[in-house]
């Protein structure tokens, strides 16, 4: 019990320090360069999470993903808080009974999220002052500059979900 | 098939509905962001702070060994400038002497503006592609800053508005995101035109000046200065230069280009008016 309990433990500060360096690349590393197009990290990684542990890890990690991810753009605690931790259960929900545990099916899931969390982003801007043109083509580059991070992050991930599976073994071995 | 809503499940999903509700009833009774709003920016101020001090110390230090032969030539051409600004400062205030004798003559007391201004730093830029805000080191707890002051520079150029204001810090508009907007006066032309920012323009670091009532008395680099009608904004204020004078997508209205006057990119200190007034 001591021992899994120990685990558990461990397993929660991996996740935690995970969201901790994303949050940092994501809000403070990145708008200091200066890039027209930043990366959606942690929309990435709640997918990835969701995708390789279930849909309860998965709408955790998207709760407190979300929660950064509100803050790193400077909104109130609201939006991406529920987005992502819905996204999370689907996810996480889709992998239990349906989705297969390989390379597409994390690139869908993790496309799957950046593309609704650009729809939220671009939508206000569209309506205010936008021109359609310039709005589909950094949807398109930060949809792009995404995936490329959700391929980098792709051995974290894996290193965390192996580990939860390993203690837990929710979900079903699928090829 | 396993059912989507487990019981840990549920409770995750209505913490995260609570907490967004919690954020939208106190913004809609009180405008301001939220307990849990407030109560997370206070936990990663500290972080912004300390990376955005890293941030800084860097950039200083790449400035230092990068910059050093073109801020030699900076420093030679301010000078000349500053030579010049001497002149036109000795020749204003002979005009200003003139001004208040006349002035006198016609029994008007000056214009008369008083602020009250909150110093800030900016401690980090929004991570977002899609808008340009940044967040201050000030709050409710450490200033008297509301949602709507204005946002200016010690040489008095516009650099936004203030959004939201938390317990210990406050995100601010930039004057090129899409949701700024402010009554100017252009050279030239007898009127106010309304500066609105442009999700196009903003990627280029720039917003756009509309309802022009004679685009043809504009040209390349007159200033745009906010006019003080509205009350969002005192009067005078610079904002920027017209870079061109261009046409709407749908070609029906002439819009005027203008490049803040201010480097976003280099700006580290602001100051927030807190309170403006005029007197007459």
């Amino acid at each position: 019990m001591l021992k899994k309990n120990r685990a558990a433990l461990l397993l929660i500060l991996k996740h935690a320090l995970l969201l901790l360096i994303l949050y940092v690349l994501q809000a403070l590393v990145f708008p200091w360069f200066g890039t027209a197009v930043q990366p959606m990290l942690l929309c990435v990684a709640a997918a990835g999470v969701a995708h390789g542990e279930g849909s309860f890890p998965g709408s955790l990690f998207g709760l407190f993903a979300g929660v950064l991810t509100d803050s790193a753009l400077g909104r109130p605690i609201m939006t991406f808080t529920l987005l992502l931790t819905v996204l999370g259960l689907l996810i996480g929900y889709l992998s239990e009974n349906w989705l297969s545990a390989n390379l597409p099916a994390y690139a869908a899931s993790c496309a799957l999220s950046c593309l609704i969390c650009i729809v939220v982003q671009a939508l206000p801007v569209l309506l205010r002052h936008g021109s359609p043109a310039a709005l589909c083509l950094t949807a398109l580059i930060q949809l792009a500059v995404s995936m490329i991070f959700s391929l980098l992050l792709l051995p974290v991930v894996r290193c965390l979900t192996r580990a939860y599976r390993r203690e837990w073994r929710t979900l079903p071995h699928r090829s | 098939m396993k059912k989507i809503f487990s019981r840990k499940t549920l409770v995750v999903v209505l913490i995260a509905l609570v907490v967004a509700l919690a954020a939208v009833i106190s913004m809609v009774g009180t405008g301001r962001p939220g307990f849990v709003t407030s109560a997370v920016e206070t936990v990663l101020k500290p972080v912004k702070s300390a990376a955005a001090a890293v941030a800084g110390t860097c950039e200083k230090l790449y400035g230092y060994m990068h910059d050093y032969d073109r801020l030699i030539e900076e420093n030679a051409a301010l000078r000349a400038r500053l030579s010049g600004a001497d002149r036109e400062a000795r020749d204003y205030d002979a005009l200003e002497e003139e001004n208040v004798r006349l002035r006198e003559l016609l029994g008007l007391s000056r214009n008369n503006e008083s602020y009250e201004f909150e110093s800030a730093s900016i401690i980090a830029w929004s991570a977002s592609s899609w808008d340009s805000t940044f967040t201050i080191n000030r709050g409710s707890a450490n200033s008297d800053i509301a949602a709507g002051d204005p946002v200016i520079t010690s040489s008095g150029c516009v650099v936004g508005l203030v959004r939201t204001v938390s317990s210990g810090s406050s995100v601010c508009v930039s004057l090129i995101d899409t949701t700024f907007a402010a009554s100017v006066d252009l050279d030239n032309v007898t009127g106010s035109c309304s500066a609105v920012g442009d999700y196009s323009l903003m990627r280029r670091g720039k917003l756009m000046v509309e309802y022009i009532s004679d685009s043809n008395r504009v040209f390349a680099g007159d200033s745009v200065i906010t006019s003080g009608k509205g009350g969002l904004f005192p009067a005078d204020l610079l904002l920027g230069y017209v870079d061109e004078v261009t046409t709407t997508s749908d070609g029906q209205n002439d819009v005027a280009v203008v490049t803040p006057a201010v480097s976003l990119d280099d700006l580290l200190y602001v100051y927030v008016i807190t309170d403006f007034s005029m007197t007459e």
